[in-house]
C-alpha cells in the first residue's frame, strides 16, 4: 500500500508557499526579496481572516490517517508550540519535533534541523514498511 | 483657485503621552481614552467650523473616513455629511472617503451618496478610496483583495447611477440579482468623483483616464508636482482637455501676523498630528497584499522612516504652509505654479489646534488669502498640459 505522507508545519499555507520558492542552485539567479514579498501577499490572501487559523480544524484533524510529523519552531510567536501538541492530540499516531532557536519558519530558519527531522521521520517509516 | 475646508476631525483631547508610549493612535490604541462628553463637544465644534467655512466663502467642505483611531472621528462620514447637508448652504460638500473594499455591500455607498446629492441639490462630491492599510486590520478585510474589490465596487456604483435598474451584477467579490438604486443622484450623470491617494502611479493614471479629480494627500510639494505631471501626461495620452481644477493638493495652512508667531502658535498642534496621531508601524500601514510588489519595492527603496518631523521641517519640505499673510500668499502661489493645481484642500484645524485658534486661522485665510487666489490659475509651462 502506497502511503501518502502528511506533514503539517505550523502554518501549512505559509510553509508551503515558502517551500515552493525556487531554492539556491536554480539555473537563473533568484530575487529572494521578490519571492518573499510574493509569499507575504499569497499568505495574506489565504489566512487574513480569521487570522491564520481555521476555527473548524479541530473537528477534522482526527480524519488524518497517514503517518504525520508536526515540525514546529520552539520560539514561534505567531502560533506558539502549544498548537503542535494540540494537533498531536487530535491526529492519531502523530509525532512532534520541536526545533530549538527557531521561529515561525523552520524550513527557512533552521534548514538543516528541519531536513534532519524529515529524514528521521522517513527512516522510521522505512523500518515500518 | 478653489478652496475646500478639509477636516480630519481628530480626537484632540487624546492622551498624547499614552499614544507615544503605545506607539500608535490606530487600531490597537484603546478607546478607553475616548471620553464621550468631550467627543460630543468636538463633533459640534468641528461641524460649527465647517458651517463657518461656508459663511466665510470657502468653495467647499471635505469630510474624511478612518476607522478605530484617535486621528479622526469619522468612521461613518455620511452621518456628518447628513448633518451638514442642510446647514452648509452654499459650499460644496465632499466625502473624501468611503473606503469601498471595506464594505461587503458597496451598493450602500451608491444609495448614501445619491441621498446626499439629492439633499444638497447637487452640491455633493463623491470620493472613492481604498482606505489606508490600518483599515484592513480594523475591519477584518483581506488587504490582498483590496484592489479587486475597489475596482468592482466602483464599477457597480457607477452602473447603479447611470443604468436604469433593475439589473443583475455578477462579479468576483460582489453579486446582486437586483441593482435598482433609489434615489438616483441629483447631478447628471452623477456627482463629480474625486480620487484621493498617497501617490500610487496606477491610481493617478486611472483617475486621469476616467477624468476624475485627483487629490494628493500629505506630501512634499516637489513630490506633489511630480505626481500631478504624471496625471497631465496621462490626460495628454487620453487626448482630452483637463481643467487644473482636477488636481487637488491636500495641505495645511496657518496664518498669523508674522512668520515667527505662526510657527510658535501652530507648532505643538502640527507636531501632535505629524508625530503622534499619524504614527503607525509599517505592518499596519502596508499589510501584505495591500500594494502590488513593485510599489512595495519602491516604498522600501525610498526608505520612508518614521523619524520625528518638526513643524519647520514640514514647512521647508512644502508639506504645509504657515506664516504671515504675505508669506502664505507667496508660498501658495509658488506651489500652485510649480505643481499646477487649482484646488486646495486645506486643513485649517490640525492636530490639537483648539477652536478659537482654528476660527481665527479660518478668518485670516478668508480675508488675507482667498481673495488673492479667487481668479488665479496656475502659471507657467505646467499649465500647457491642460490645453
Amino acid at each position: 500500500v502506497k502511503k501518502i505522507l502528511s506533514i503539517i508545519t505550523l502554518a501549512a499555507t505559509a510553509a508551503s508557499v515558502a517551500i515552493a520558492a525556487p531554492g539556491a542552485g536554480a539555473a537563473t539567479p533568484v530575487d529572494l526579496h521578490h519571492v518573499n514579498l510574493k509569499n507575504r501577499t499569497t499568505t495574506a490572501k489565504l489566512i487574513w481572516q480569521p487570522r491564520g487559523y481555521d476555527p473548524h480544524l479541530h473537528k477534522w484533524l482526527h480524519r488524518i490517517d497517514v503517518p504525520t510529523l508536526l515540525v514546529w519552531g520552539d520560539d514561534d510567536r505567531l502560533f506558539p508550540k502549544d498548537y503542535a501538541f494540540a494537533y498531536q492530540r487530535l491526529i492519531p499516531g502523530s509525532k512532534v519535533t520541536i526545533i530549538p532557536e527557531c521561529g515561525h519558519l523552520p524550513q527557512a530558519e533552521q534548514r538543516q534541523a528541519f531536513v534532519a527531522a524529515l529524514e528521521g521521520f522517513f527512516d522510521t517509516m522505512k523500518v515500518a514498511a | 483657485m478653489k478652496f475646500f475646508n478639509f477636516h480630519l476631525m481628530p480626537y484632540r483631547h487624546a492622551d498624547l503621552d499614552a499614544i507615544e508610549k503605545h506607539g500608535t493612535a490606530w487600531v490597537t490604541y484603546s478607546n478607553r481614552d475616548y471620553d464621550p462628553e468631550k467627543g460630543a463637544e468636538l463633533y459640534h465644534e468641528y461641524l460649527d467650523q465647517m458651517e463657518l467655512a461656508d459663511r466665510l466663502g470657502f468653495d467647499g467642505v471635505c469630510l474624511n473616513e478612518h476607522h478605530q483611531t484617535a486621528y479622526g472621528m469619522m468612521p461613518i462620514p455620511g452621518v456628518l455629511a447628513g448633518a451638514l447637508a442642510r446647514s452648509v448652504k452654499r459650499a460644496k460638500l465632499a466625502i473624501l472617503g468611503r473606503a469601498l473594499p471595506l464594505l461587503n455591500n458597496p451598493l450602500v455607498v451608491a444609495e448614501e451618496y445619491a441621498m446626499l446629492d439629492n439633499l444638497t441639490r447637487g452640491r455633493f462630491i463623491a470620493g472613492f478610496v481604498r482606505g489606508i492599510g490600518a483599515e484592513y486590520h480594523a475591519m477584518g478585510i483581506n488587504p490582498a483583495h483590496s484592489q479587486e474589490r475597489y475596482a468592482e465596487a466602483h464599477d457597480m456604483i457607477i452602473r447603479a447611477w447611470t443604468e436604469p435598474g433593475p439589473f443583475q451584477y455578477v462579479g468576483k467579490h460582489y453579486h446582486f440579482n437586483y441593482v435598482n438604486t433609489w434615489p438616483r443622484p441629483y447631478q447628471k450623470p452623477h456627482p463629480p468623483i474625486w480620487i484621493p491617494s498617497q501617490g500610487s502611479s496606477s491610481t493617478i493614471r486611472w483617475a486621469a483616464q476616467m477624468k476624475y479629480t485627483y487629490a494628493q494627500t500629505l506630501a512634499p510639494i516637489a513630490v506633489v508636482a511630480k505626481f500631478f505631471q504624471l496625471y497631465r501626461d496621462e490626460v495628454a495620452k487620453a487626448g482630452y482637455a483637463a481643467s487644473a481644477d482636477q488636481l487637488a493638493w491636500s495641505n495645511t495652512i496657518y496664518v498669523a501676523e508674522t512668520d515667527a508667531q505662526a510657527i510658535r502658535e501652530a507648532k505643538p498642534h502640527m507636531e501632535a498630528l505629524a508625530n503622534k496621531l499619524l504614527k503607525m508601524s509599517t505592518e499596519m500601514l502596508l499589510p501584505p497584499g495591500y500594494s502590488n510588489i513593485d510599489s512595495i519595492k519602491r516604498i522600501r527603496a525610498a526608505k520612508v522612516t518614521g523619524k520625528v518631523q518638526t513643524c519647520e521641517d514640514l514647512i521647508r519640505a512644502g508639506v504645509i504652509i504657515m506664516g504671515s499673510p504675505n508669506t502664505v500668499r507667496e508660498k501658495l502661489a509658488e506651489y500652485q505654479d510649480l505643481a499646477g493645481f487649482n484646488t486646495s484642500l486645506t486643513k485649517t484645524q490640525f492636530g490639537t489646534l483648539p477652536d478659537d485658534m482654528t476660527r481665527a486661522n479660518m478668518q485670516a485665510i478668508a480675508q488675507e488669502i482667498l481673495p488673492h487666489f479667487r481668479d488665479r490659475l496656475p502659471q507657467g509651462k505646467r499649465q500647457a498640459a491642460a490645453e
